[in-house]
């Protein structure tokens, strides 16, 4: 008697929880177009990303290349963030070139703030951004620099450009969390040797399970940004620090459970 | 789950029992392993780890565009050739390959392509439209992969068999990671220094190849034994989430 209730609890408790979904947008860019730039593990983050997140969600979707534009991304994001309800969840993963102040679409580039923007509009109560680019520290970056002290160099971008959405977005605390695989000043690192991105494979593997320290199954965002801080600052040999951007009150939410 | 080659027993022992067969690795090791340069190991291919380069910004001071041309390229369905020279809200931006539906309520209009004859006058009366649902349209947008098949997608260069353990005619033992190169050549990755890192690559015999590029973790070799995307239990002696503890406060940010 004692198992059948149990059984038709688990079993109501699954049930009501199969009405909250989770949208994932996963991206990634390899071929730009130009050997000099061109990536060539990317793509092949972004497609593992999804397969992982596949066991997570049936709602997952993949851009990537010449897919990767801004006008597709941002569409794809809005039609996500509209149809996303209160109690959802939105993820949104990016592997490619990054730049000041935004991540680089096939095209054009797209600035953090529209993306912070965009998120910022719909009813979901979480949303998650995994970015593997260069410079993506630079979200956070812009929100703790002030206009005076934005380094402006040789005609770079301003930091100060990005400041005020992004800035907003934190302060407000809408359910945004970004897990960025860079400071402001350094690079992200990718290895043929390894078959991925420093912080993708780090992403995978603490998604998977590494990150458990506690082996219950449910990997929180603070235990997978610790697992991922350590495994890149060890393969980096110290030289690319990911970044987590979150409302403390969301340290524990669970990001991947099995 | 992905099917592991058998590793020779001869020169990988899993049974924990020491009087197993000896290897050369520790040998290999004494003899000169700190001194040992790296020698290319798979296929002629450098075994360093690559940065990403810096896209170069314009003088201008705001966003520039990263391509300026785009290959012509073919798919399946639809073969379009595009050039993007400057950066304009007005200008031509690449097609999807799948952008041909008609958004829902408050979403962006996808442009359609230019010539369509769908822009001409019609003399003729359309036919009424089905009464569409916008959720419909939109679900079928989230649904959509859009995969650019020439994308780069680089085959692994390396691909993990097994993880065991090698033992040496002393009676160390050390974790090792048997794995083959795309030309199906044999080797084994070996942690001499127990911190659940990969120090060097010997081949079968247990001869020292190469020092191991960067930095290749035991979990790295689970993840690439496991293909499925199953869940990986933590490694209760793996010390990865200790690293750069003095640091992460500065990298939390709310």
């Amino acid at each position: 008697m004692k198992r059948l209730i149990s059984t038709l609890l688990f079993a109501s408790l699954l049930f009501m929880s199969g009405y909250a979904r989770t949208y994932v947008l996963a991206t990634g860019v390899s071929n730009y177009g130009k050997d000099d730039v061109n990536l060539t593990q990317t793509t092949k983050d972004a497609k593992r990303f999804k397969e992982l997140m596949s066991t997570q969600s049936k709602d997952v979707s993949l851009l990537t290349g010449r897919n990767v534009t801004k006008d597709n991304v941002l569409k794809q994001i809005r039609t996500i963030c509209s149809q996303a309800r209160k109690g959802d969840r939105i993820i949104f993963f990016y592997s490619g070139h990054g730049m000041p102040g935004a991540i680089c679409g096939y095209d054009r580039p797209i600035p953090y703030s529209e993306l912070t923007s965009v998120l910022a509009s719909s009813q979901a109560d979480e949303k998650f951004c995994f970015i593997d680019a260069c410079h993506a520290g630079t979200m956070v970056d812009s929100a703790n620099k002030s206009a005076d002290q934005s380094g402006v160099k040789n005609g770079q971008i301003t930091f100060a450009d990005y400041s005020d959405e992004w800035t907003k977005a934190v302060k407000d605390n809408q359910g945004q969390i970004f897990f960025v695989s860079c400071r402001p000043d350094e690079y992200s690192v990718e290895s043929q040797f390894l078959g991925a991105g420093f912080f993708t494979q780090a992403l995978l593997k603490g998604m998977r399970g590494k990150a458990d320290k506690d082996n219950n199954r449910n990997i929180t965002v603070m235990e997978l940004f610790r697992y991922v801080y350590g495994d890149v600052l060890k393969k980096s040999n110290k030289k690319q620090h990911p970044q987590l951007i979150a409302p403390k009150n969301m340290y524990d939410v669970t990001v991947t459970s099995w | 789950m992905k099917e592991t080659k058998k590793i020779d027993p001869n020169k990988v022992d899993n049974n924990k029992d020491k009087t197993g067969k000896a290897v050369n690795v520790a040998v290999a090791v004494a003899a000169g392993a700190a001194g040992a340069a790296g020698a290319t190991l798979i296929n002629g291919q450098p075994l360093e780890a690559e940065e990403i380069s810096e896209i170069n910004t314009a003088d201008s001071g705001a966003p520039t565009d990263v391509v300026e041309d785009v290959a012509e390229v073919a798919t399946s369905g639809n073969t379009e050739a595009v050039e993007i020279t400057e950066l304009a809200p007005e200008s031509e931006a690449l097609q999807p390959i799948t952008d041909d539906i008609t958004n829902g309520p408050g979403q962006v209009q996808a442009n359609p392509p230019s010539g369509n004859p769908d822009n001409n006058n019609a003399e003729v009366q359309p036919e009424p439209a089905e009464p569409v649902n916008p959720n419909e349209i939109a679900e079928a947008i989230i649904a959509e992969d859009q995969i650019d098949p020439n994308d780069i997608d680089m085959a692994d260069v390396i691909d993990f068999d097994e993880i065991g353990t090698v033992y040496t005619i002393d009676g160390d033992s050390y974790t090792a990671a048997a794995f083959h190169d795309a030309a199906g050549n044999d080797f084994v990755m070996v942690d001499i220094d127990g911190d659940d890192v990969f120090d060097i690559v010997t081949d079968q015999m247990g001869n020292l190849v190469a020092e191991v590029p960067g930095c290749i973790n035991v979990d790295d070799a689970e993840i690439g034994i496991i293909d499925d995307p199953t869940y990986m239990a933590h490694n209760e002696h793996e010390s990865t989430d200790e690293f750069g503890s003095d640091t992460i406060s500065q990298d939390l940010i709310s």
